[in-house]
């Protein structure tokens, strides 16, 4: 159980070593700053909206 | 008989009798009524057999609109023409006669019981002695999950005295429409959701008359003529939110992924909350009021959910709250638990002499030509009244778990083995509680999971992304919902999947070696994994 758990502590810390995956990461990081950019946009309100009706 | 109770058979032609004698309303009105409709229609589902009639009720909400507006009426003054007292209706789904009931009520009964009562108990419905909006609280269950596909999560118990008799209306939220004098639309919408707020959060509960009151205090907003209300604007709603000490938080309902986010992570909570949109007929022959689109505002209170997630964005981020296929709203123009359905339909309208695309949802609202569904609503804005201390956002904990996601999928994605990668992620508010019950549970199924978890202090409201693999659970992260963003409010992961667990513990380990990913949003959580070794 505890050769288990090792093997996977060293594999991701192999894994996350390599140039191929940390390029993959840069990628990864990229795209998620587009949607946590896009997730901002959507968090504002354009003030005159709030002055609308809501009235039937 | 008595005079003050009446039992009657339960017929849709029953109700609307009593509908139109009790509110002094016409008969064909009652028949053309569309919540009379929507109560037809959802008596069906719930197969009500008896109507025991309360003939003298007093009730909260109606006196207090009653005193503020009604009693001073001239046709009242003169003439008493409007009542202040109202009855109420109950509903059962077993059959009984008055002398059976009377009996009950005497404790002679020997064929009825107060359990076979409680059992049978659909709720009540309230009738105002107004003509035409008649429809009072009304507290009736919800239909069926539907094999678990609907949630009804914003909801408590109503206790009902009837003549000594204790029955309680379980898991509702009470519903009422707008008279269109003390209160409109959004009156009603914000009075159903303070019903549920006020038991939760210990606030009083303002009556209709008493929350168009408190919106319209706003200082900007202060000119003559409060009553009659023709309605409210978001900011009026938004005032009379914090009026109660409550922290109201907008969405852009706009957006559908974020939309669909937040409804989903506040209503598992159990808070309900208050959708406006723009109604917009799309007859051929548009009726007037909906032409051009309409303001209008309902109370949420449950969601249906879908098989597939729609992915979002450049990730391709699986949120399970985009499932959302339907939504149950308190609409006070249709009745208590209405659908709205996401049926990807776009609708146009006119913005800043602009024609501009909108999504929206098809309504059970009737058009000009009409068939049901042609008024379509288009979302606006999702007005959540919350506790204050919850302090971190929805849009930040979905902007840290689609990095963390992204981060994770580029690692396990590349390993040797192959590990499970593409997580659907369920995200939403939880009470400490709700936490710890829920994960006391997976103890039996997660022998590696540390007991002391649940002792492990923690704040009252918790932010939980859990990462599923089709339905297995890989890890879940807890974040405190009371810090603040730029703070220390990630908690801890638990671990379901001990392979991916201690693969992203070493993978952290690598992470953390570089100082410039401090910067990062995750690395408050990848720092907590490389802690773990």
């Amino acid at each position: 159980m505890k050769n288990r758990l090792e093997e996977m502590r060293n594999l991701g810390r192999k894994t996350a070593s390599s140039p191929r995956v940390q390029a993959e990461v840069k990628k990864g990081q990229i795209e998620a700053q587009k949607d946590i950019n896009r997730i901002k946009s959507l968090s504002n309100i354009e003030p005159e909206r709030f002055n609308k009706p809501v009235s039937i | 008989m008595n005079s003050l109770i009446e039992v009657k058979a339960y017929s849709i032609d029953e109700l609307k009798r009593i509908f139109a004698l009790y509110s002094h309303t016409n008969l064909a009105i009652v028949d053309n009524k569309r919540q009379v409709e929507y109560f037809d229609s959802y008596f069906g589902e719930l197969n009500p057999k008896t109507i025991v009639v309360e003939n003298f009720y007093i009730d909260r909400d109606f006196l207090n609109d009653f005193s503020k507006y009604y009693v001073r009426c001239f046709q009242q003054v003169i003439d008493n023409k409007y009542k202040s007292r109202c009855i109420r209706l109950h509903f059962f789904s077993i059959r009984f006669t008055d002398d059976e009931f009377i009996s009950l009520i005497n404790n002679n009964s020997d064929s009825l019981t107060i359990d076979e009562l409680n059992e049978a108990y659909k709720g009540f419905i309230v009738v105002k002695p107004i003509p035409c909006k008649f429809v009072g609280r009304s507290c009736l269950v919800t239909y069926g999950t539907d094999g678990g596909r609907r949630h009804y999560s914003s909801m408590r118990d109503y206790n009902v005295g009837l003549y000594g008799i204790p029955l309680t209306v379980k898991n509702t939220m009470a519903f009422q429409e707008q008279d269109s004098v003390v209160a409109a639309c959004a009156t009603s919408a914000l009075w159903s959701v303070f019903q549920i707020t006020g038991k939760e959060l210990q606030h009083c509960i303002p009556t209709p008359v008493e929350i168009t009151e408190l919106a319209t205090q706003l200082p900007e907003e202060m000119v003559p003529g409060t009553l009659p209300n023709t309605g409210l604007m978001p900011r009026q709603m938004i005032y009379a939110i914090r009026q109660l000490d409550l922290d109201p938080r907008v969405i852009d309902a706009r957006s559908f992924f974020l939309f669909k986010s937040a409804l989903y992570a506040y209503l598992k909570l159990g808070f309900p909350m208050i959708l406006t949109m723009i109604l917009r007929d799309t007859s051929p022959i548009p009726l007037d009021d909906f032409a051009e689109g309409a303001g209008h505002a309902v109370a949420v209170s449950g969601y249906s959910l879908g098989s597939d997630c729609e992915p979002y964005g450049e990730t391709g981020f699986k949120l399970r709250a985009t499932r959302i296929n339907e939504i149950y709203v308190h609409d006070d123009q249709v009745g208590p638990f209405a659908w709205m359905k996401f049926d990807n339909i776009p609708v146009t309208i006119e913005e800043n002499n602009e024609d501009t695309n909108y999504d929206s949802l098809l309504t059970s609202w009737i058009g000009g030509d009409g068939n049901e569904g042609s008024i379509r609503a288009i979302p606006d804005m999702l007005i959540i009244p919350r506790y204050p201390k919850i302090r971190i956002n929805i849009d930040h904990i979905l902007n840290v778990v689609i990095a963390f996601n992204r981060q994770i999928r580029a690692y396990i994605s590349n390993v040797e083995i192959a590990l499970p990668y593409d997580f659907e992620w369920d995200i939403f508010l939880s009470k400490l509680n709700s936490f710890r019950h829920d994960l006391s549970k997976e103890l039996v199924n997660y022998s590696h999971i540390d007991p002391d978890v649940l002792l492990q202090p923690m704040p009252r409201f918790l932010w939980r992304a859990v990462a599923y693999d089709n339905s297995n659970k890989i890890m879940e992260l807890v974040f405190d919902a009371t810090d603040f963003e730029k703070g220390e409010f990630f908690l801890r992961g638990i671990s379901y999947n001990q392979d991916i667990f201690n693969f992203i513990i070493g993978a952290s380990l690598e992470y953390i070696s570089d100082y410039e990913n401090q910067r990062e949003i995750i690395w408050p959580i990848l720092k907590w994994f490389s802690e773990q070794e």
